[in-house]
């Protein structure tokens, strides 16, 4: 898939994981792991605003086209 | 709202299973009465004017032709039940459906295929194919049907994916 998620790498920056974000964006764990694996399909932007707005990022900085 | 759909399945479910049980109890009676070449039974048309071997030959027909689409109304009953069971669990748009729906097209059609090539089989007297261009809408319908139950499939499971 050319548009990767870079959310495995913003984490590690801010020394945060999975679980703790899971917590603050009210997504679930299991559906952030399918993010982070680039399993998704698709992404709100309700839940590309909630991980913006908790790791101080912008979408560009969550996706990337290869 | 909901339990009067769960109503609906559930009595759908159970009309489907009593005709599947009609339909295997059918299935002896129609051998025997081919095996027997029961030309009695047989009441459609014009047969007074028949001799008494074409009459046994339309009988032979009409049963061997009816034992061969009560046996494919069995595969497409249970298959319809099936298709009930997964509404009634509340998930109906799984990919399974789409392929029993298309099962249920192809048994049809071959249904469809026996009674055209049986009536052609019979006396001249008797040819009838006037019950083959409903059952080919019928076909052509579930067929349409299979299409937009994959597609709605397809669409469910991109929902799914989506964070």
């Amino acid at each position: 898939m050319p548009v990767t998620v870079k959310l495995d790498d913003l984490l590690h920056e801010r020394h945060m994981t999975l679980t703790d974000l899971a917590a603050k964006v009210d997504i679930t764990l299991a559906n952030l792991s399918i993010l982070k694996t680039g399993k998704a399909k698709a992404i709100r932007f309700s839940t590309l605003e909630a991980i913006c707005r908790e790791l101080q990022c912008q979408p560009g900085d969550l996706l990337r086209y290869e | 709202m909901t339990a009067k759909r769960t109503d609906l399945l559930s009595v759908t479910r159970a009309l489907l299973t009593l005709w599947f049980w009609v339909t295997v109890l059918c299935l002896p009676a129609a051998f025997i009465l081919l095996a027997t070449g029961h030309e009695q039974s047989v009441s459609f048309g014009d047969t007074a004017a028949l001799t008494a071997d074409q009459r046994l030959l339309a009988a032979r027909v009409h049963w061997a032709s009816l034992l061969v689409v009560t046996a494919l109304i069995i595969p497409v009953v249970l298959q319809m039940r099936a298709i009930v069971d997964s509404a009634r669990s509340a998930d109906p748009f799984v990919p399974e459906n789409g392929l029993r729906l298309r099962r249920i097209g192809w048994l049809i059609l071959a249904g469809n295929a026996v009674m055209f090539v049986a009536s052609f089989a019979q006396p001249p007297n008797l040819h009838d194919q006037s019950g083959s261009y409903p059952g080919l809408f019928t076909v052509l319908l579930i067929f349409v049907l299979a299409r937009i139950f994959e597609t709605g499939t397809r669409m469910r499971t991109e929902i799914q994916d989506t964070i």
